[in-house]
């Protein structure tokens, strides 16, 4: 009797979580193709914002190229680019650029 | 009594005009997808069938519909469909389909990530299977990184290649591992881990393989088994 109601309170305690780790055991792998797959990869994508401080136009235009051309250069791509609005002037920009994928 | 009798008729004339007027609420369409045998989820429940199918959008139910679309070798699909799509006035609602070029390059196998097992045949000695299994491995895959005869291990590096897909850039990459389990009779344990990875820092595993690598199995299978 003492046996059958402790086979039961463990069955009612343990039955979900074996349920559970079965459910997720047989789980689909993420496959690539997946819409899943794609906003996971927009949130781990590698970032890295910068700020280039300049107010004159064309001053800002060349620090952007070399920027840009500095980053490419270690595999670096344009994400967005906010230009930065200060008292109603440009002071400069905010430039987010993401890491490309590279085969080591 | 006769005025009542007609004004009643105007009005249930002018009833039968707005009505006809009115938006439709229900509409008939064809679900395609190019290229069709899709399967499509409508507000998450799937449809009985895959595409081309019949279905009939009730509007006055939902003002949209969520619709689901997956097929294997392409990428998943999403489409929210309200009655303004200018397609559903004409009865159909036909969705293109982009292969996926990780599936082109790759096959299915067995061995992908699960061991299968290889009996040598019995007219191989453990030396011969062991170059055999080696003579068929770096023909493909020069550049091993393990290999050890004494305990009958071997490991590739990952073959990685890179792919350009429409949801972004994707690396993805096989490893062939050999254990000789047994001596007697010669018995190995292959598996072929297979892995995809959208930043290059998180894998996941992926259900096919590499060709070459394939044709690398089915070669030692050939070559090893009776």
């Amino acid at each position: 009797m003492r046996y059958t109601f402790f086979l039961l309170t463990a069955l009612t305690f343990l039955l979900p979580s074996i349920t559970v780790a079965a459910s997720l055991s047989n789980a689909a792998p993420l496959l690539p193709e997946s819409l899943a797959a794609r906003s996971e990869i927009a949130i781990n994508q590698l970032t890295v914002t910068v700020f280039l401080k300049e107010d004159d136009p064309l001053k800002l235009t060349d620090l952007l190229n070399n920027t840009n051309d500095e980053y490419a250069q270690k595999g670096w791509s344009i994400f967005a680019i906010t230009s930065y609005i200060h008292n109603g002037d440009m002071d400069g920009m905010f430039v987010t650029y993401q890491k490309g994928l590279a085969i080591e | 009594m006769a005025q009542l009798k007609l004004s009643n008729l105007l009005l249930l004339a002018g009833l039968i005009l707005l009505s006809a007027c009115a938006p439709k609420t229900s509409i008939e369409t064809t679900i395609k997808t190019v290229p069709n045998g899709a399967r499509v989820f409508i507000n998450g429940t799937e449809a009985l069938q895959p595409t081309p199918f019949e279905h009939t959008f009730e509007f006055d139910l939902n003002q949209e519909y969520d619709l689901f679309v997956q097929k294997e070798g392409y990428f998943e699909e999403e489409l929210l469909l309200t009655k303004e799509l200018p397609s559903l006035t004409e009865g159909q609602v036909s969705i293109p389909l982009t292969r996926s070029p990780l599936w082109e390059a790759t096959t299915f196998s067995p061995a992908t990530n699960t061991w299968i097992q290889v009996q040598v045949k019995k007219d191989l000695t453990l030396r011969e299977a062991w170059e055999t299994l080696l003579d068929t491995i770096i023909k493909r895959s020069p550049d091993l990184k393990e290999l050890n005869f004494e305990s009958g291990y071997l490991q590739t590096h990952y073959t990685v290649k890179k792919f350009a897909t429409k949801n972004g850039d994707f690396l993805l990459r096989c490893q062939l591992t050999a254990a000789l389990i047994s001596s007697e009779p010669i018995i190995y344990r292959i598996k072929e881990v297979a892995e995809w990875s959208g930043n290059g820092v998180q894998w996941h595993s992926y259900n096919r393989i590499f060709f070459e690598h394939d044709d690398m199995i089915r070669e030692i299978q050939r070559r090893m088994t009776n």
